[in-house]
């Protein structure tokens, strides 16, 4: 029944981090950190035994250390790892089920705090002023306003059903509300100086993930519905679809229908900005590429093989995908090159769902 | 598991020292005989081969306030496994899962099934009047689900003792409070009891909560019960030999289940209601004795999760026929033949429609003495008819022999299996999908054991040495297949091991000395897994299974007074599949002090319990907290 039990978190999509636009150049060369050059696996754990983790892959060494929050603070992360932010020095750990976010100064992982009663939150991203959102499915859904400096909660705000990935751009914040337990298809828009909800714009049948392409749109992923009749036979289905908003506007401005029978969970973009990558969650197999430009999808993945998630580094755009495999022992990390090269595959902890990387100074 | 209960797409939804003593031994007289539930003829003529606990009445009596898994963890050689103080609560037997040990009220099976599991916490020992325990699978005599042991709750009621009545009232650390009332009637031919309960306990116990940032000391949160619920026996000579008795069952629990410590916050509950109701009639004639039962059961749970909006319901209905005669072929000769017949339905919004299930079991045993007891053997088979399809028959034979006087050997083979639940079958939603085409799990058990009983009026010595081994193949996996959660036939497991008991007692004219120890040894380990799963986990040792197990008590007792000492050990146990990681292992030391102060017809009884004095910081599973020092006090007064 265990098993069973976790499903709902299974369900759920490992969105790619979106960092923040705050970055600031740093004119003095510091000593580098233990975990300072390399890139983050947030890896869920199993439902309830509160033994979610992350693993560091060090890219000098092309090696993988795992449990390092474990390792470094003498303590599991909690239920359900969702994902992982970082926010100038500081690492956000976004525990799902243990409803909190763990923080930690990202470059030795050593523990400096944990922001509490965020029940199911999911993602992250930094703002300026010391400011932070995340959005949570619990409480009917919020996006939850943090400060970054001294770790508590300023303000929250009402968005529509289970709040996920969420984006800045052009000044305003993009909050894609997936369903959660529900339904929804509304693209949540926020300014993030007053956080007031600006527009709500209609995209497509849960809606998940976001990016920002080479022309200043963001593309947003949505999933699409399975409806199921009270037998919990499928009576219907809605298309999964890449959808482009124009930020000026806030309008919808181009859709790509992806599947009207299958549901990829995860979006990413390459390092200039003019290709999609979509695929990976349940019920989904392979990672597809397409251009910004294109009307159709390909027939054919790029990577043809299952993931639960997967992220693309946004320096040299190779491709770290992720297998969950049973989530009743470790699962794997698999890189690729932007062509679906593999590169390497390494064993990291329980239900790994996605990949963070730091930003480049 | 549920691990556990269950739970929707999203939701959540689990030593000793006791007498063994083999069922068949002789009652004193003829009246016992019939007095006797005879439910368990089945359990008390043919079980020759395994090992038999029965829990003794002051045992029960010592722990009536609470619930069983307080009982199994100081007097047998279970594993209980808690999800914190509140939370699922479940048995592994021979490390077994928790699915695998048949729980038995009067004879009817309780293990839900939805899920296929017994929540011990939801089972108050004050509803039941006796309580054994069989290690070791039984599938030839009691059908699915009794893989690695079984546990039989019975209650009695006494013919020709007049009217008593007995009020107790406890109260407990962390906000326990508990009250119980019976009245008990034995006329001629008529004898019946009724009894109600009320149990809660806030347990808000403080502990170090090393999982939190800073490590702060705080209290456990969202960890609270109540639960409530009253039985009701009648037991009517019809004729000399012709007896009904009936059964009825009724509670109520609420509970919160209690947050890992991990977080910070939570507020799931659970609510469990149950109904159960049974009857059978009895015919004992010269040659043969027939036994007719009929049952219903009725359990719902209610999953709620304010924080997420998630408000759930499962039921499940249970419907069960059952005929059995043992048949005296001639002298030392018996021979028991029954049929069964259970229909189980399901309704929940994660099932694919209302899903039932429909078996028919036919059972047959033969047992073989000598004149002397001194030798018994039994050969049993059960053949099941589930929705049409014949399983494979499921057979035991099993052994004992006196081979000296004070030693004896005894000895089992036997098939086990358990069928899918109707979560494994016909669960939809949420990426996940049942599988209608699962077999049961099935396997083969072996006991072969040794037993020496010496001792004359001031010391006596009983040892029970028992070599087990087990293997259960095709065991249920959930993996994702082309992107969904489906149950498979995957894994086996091998279980072999041993359980050793040693007891010995210094009677004095006043005075009893007494030890107990046990010890079991368990190595489970995964022979089979999936491909999708690491070559690191095969041959490893299952998971929150303790190799080493023992408990170890001193007692002295007089005839007013008792003073247990109870040293609990469980070894460790690892967390991951592939032994990476474990959990230490714990002892715990509790004292039970008793005493019995009562005159003539009215008699005060009072019990108190302390627990973990030693102050032992420990998990059952991992990251869920439990307490150190706590104590409970019973007053029990009880008028004939």
């Amino acid at each position: 029944m265990k098993n069973l039990n976790k499903l709902f978190w299974l369900g759920m999509l490992a969105l790619p981090v979106i960092f923040s636009s705050c970055s600031k150049d740093d004119p003095e060369p510091v000593p580098k950190g233990k975990y300072e050059t390399g890139v983050f696996i947030t890896n869920e754990g199993a439902f309830g035994s509160a033994n979610g983790s992350v693993s560091y892959y060090n890219t000098e060494k092309d090696s993988v250390s795992n449990y390092i929050f474990k390792n470094e603070n003498s303590r599991d992360l909690g239920d359900v790892v969702q994902s992982l932010t970082i926010v100038e020095e500081k690492g956000f750990i976004q525990v799902n089920a243990s409803n909190k976010i763990e923080v930690v100064t990202y470059k030795d992982f050593k523990e400096v705090g944990v922001i509490n009663n965020l029940p199911q939150v999911r993602y992250l991203i930094g703002l300026d002023g010391n400011n932070a959102y995340a959005t949570m499915w619990g409480r009917g859904g919020k996006v939850m306003v943090i400060n970054t400096d001294n770790l508590s909660i300023t303000d929250s705000i009402e968005v529509g059903n289970g709040p996920e990935g969420l984006i800045l751009a052009q000044g305003q914040v993009y909050v894609a509300n997936s369903g959660g337990h529900v339904t929804d298809s509304i693209v949540s828009v926020i300014d993030p100086i007053t956080n007031e909800l600006l527009k709500s714009i209609c995209v497509g049948d849960s809606p998940r993930s976001f990016v920002k392409d080479a022309d200043n749109n963001v593309w947003v992923l949505c999933y699409g519905k399975i409806i199921y009749d009270q037998n919990w036979q499928v009576i219907g289905q809605t298309a999964s679809k890449l959808v482009r908003i124009n930020t000026g506007s806030n309008n919808v401005t181009k859709e790509i229908i992806i599947s009207e029978t299958a549901h990829p969970s995860h979006l990413a973009i390459n390092p200039a900005g003019t290709i999609l990558y979509y695929g990976g969650g349940w019920g989904f197999s392979g990672i597809y590429a397409v251009g910004i430009t294109d009307d159709v999808v390909p027939a054919t993945p790029l990577i043809d093989k299952s993931f639960y998630g997967f992220n693309v580094n946004p320096e040299n755009g190779n491709i770290f995908a992720l297998e969950a495999l049973t989530f009743t022992g470790n699962g794997k990390l698999y890189r690729y090159n932007k062509d679906g090269t593999e590169l390497g595959s390494y064993e990291v902890g329980i239900g790994p769902n996605g990949a963070s990387f730091q930003k480049k100074k | 598991m549920l691990k556990h209960s269950i739970i929707s797409g999203f939701g959540l939804y689990l030593i000793f020292f006791n007498q063994f003593l083999f069922a068949q031994e002789p009652v004193d007289t003829i009246i016992n005989i019939k007095e006797v539930n005879i439910c368990y003829n089945r359990f008390q003529n043919f079980s020759s081969g395994n090992t038999v606990q029965k829990i003794e009445p002051e045992t029960i009596r010592n722990f009536s306030s609470g619930n069983i898994s307080d009982l199994l963890k100081n007097y047998t050689s279970l594993y209980v496994r808690s999800y914190g103080v509140s939370g699922l609560t479940n048995i592994s037997v021979r490390g077994s899962n928790s699915n695998h040990t048949a729980v038995l009220w009067n004879g009817i099976n309780l293990q839900d099934p939805l899920n296929g599991g017994v929540n011990l916490f939801l089972l108050p020992v004050g509803t039941v009047d006796e309580i054994s325990i069989q290690y070791g699978g039984a599938g030839a005599l009691f059908g699915s689900g009794a893989v690695g042991g079984v546990i039989m709750l019975e209650n009695s009621v006494a013919f020709n003792k007049g009217i008593s009545t007995n009020v107790s009232a406890g109260l407990g650390s962390f906000g326990k409070y508990f009250g119980s009332a019976g009245i008990k009637l034995g006329l001629k031919k008529y004898a019946g009891a009724v009894r109600f309960f009320y149990d809660r306990a806030t347990n808000d116990f403080p502990f170090t909560n090393t999982q939190q940032f800073g490590k702060p000391e705080v209290r456990q949160q969202n960890a609270a019960y109540n639960q409530y619920g009253f039985t009701q026996e009648n037991s009517f000579y019809l004729s000399r030999n012709q007896k009904i008795n009936t059964y009825l069952w009724y509670q109520n629990s609420y509970r919160e289940i209690p947050i890992n410590m991990s977080s910070a916050s939570g507020r799931q509950s659970q609510e469990d209601e149950a109904f159960r109701v049974s009857a059978n009639w009895s015919f004992y004639g010269n040659v043969a004795t027939c036994i007719a039962r009929v049952a219903y059961l009725n359990n719902s749970l209610i999953y709620d999760d304010p924080e997420i909006g998630v408000h759930s319901k499962h039921l499940s209905y249970t419907g069960l026929v059952e005929f059995e005669t043992n048949i005296k072929i001639r002298d030392n000769h018996l021979l028991n033949i029954g049929l069964n017949n259970r229909l189980d339905a399901g309704k929940s919004a994660d099932f694919l429609g209302d899903p039932k299930r429909n078996s028919t079991a036919l059972f047959v045993a033969y047992r073989i003495q000598n004149a002397s007891n001194s030798f018994e053997t039994n050969i049993s088979i059960r053949e099941e008819l589930t929705d049409n399809e014949f399983g494979q028959p499921t057979p035991a034979l099993s052994l004992r022999v006196k081979i000296l006087p004070p030693l004896q050997v005894h000895g089992k083979i036997s098939g086990n299996y358990r069928v899918p639940t109707f979560n494994d079958s016909y669960w939809y939603g949420g990426f996940a999908m049942g599988n209608p085409d699962l077999v049961p799990e099935n396997g083969w058990s072996e006991d072969i054991g040794l037993q020496l009983k010496t001792g004359q009026d001031l010391i006596k010595t009983d040892c029970d040495i028992t070599f087990y081994n087990s293997r259960i193949n095709d065991l249920i996996l959930w993996m994702p297949i082309e992107g969904i959660w489906m149950p498979v036939n995957k894994k086996e497991v091998w279980s072999r091991g041993f359980e050793l008991s040693l007891k010995s007692s210094l009677n004095f004219t006043k005075t009893v000395i007494g030890f107990d120890g046990k010890y079991t040894n368990n190595h489970s380990t995964l022979e089979i897994k999936s491909d999708l799963e690491s070559d690191a986990i095969l041959h490893k040792q299952m998971v929150n299974t303790p190799v080493h197990q023992g408990n170890l008590r001193f007692y002295i007792k007089q005839k007013r007074w008792q003073v247990d000492l109870i040293w609990q050990l469980v070894g460790k146990r690892y967390t991951m599949a592939d032994n990476s990681r474990y959990l230490d292992p714990f002892y715990l030391l509790n004292i039970i002090l008793s005493g019995n102060l009562g005159k003539g017809k009215s008699n005060w009884f009072i019990n108190l319990h302390l627990n973990n004095i030693l102050g032992e910081v420990y998990q059952s599973m991992p990251n869920y907290a439990m307490p150190k020092q706590n104590y409970q006090l019973t007053v029990q007064y009880k008028f004939n």
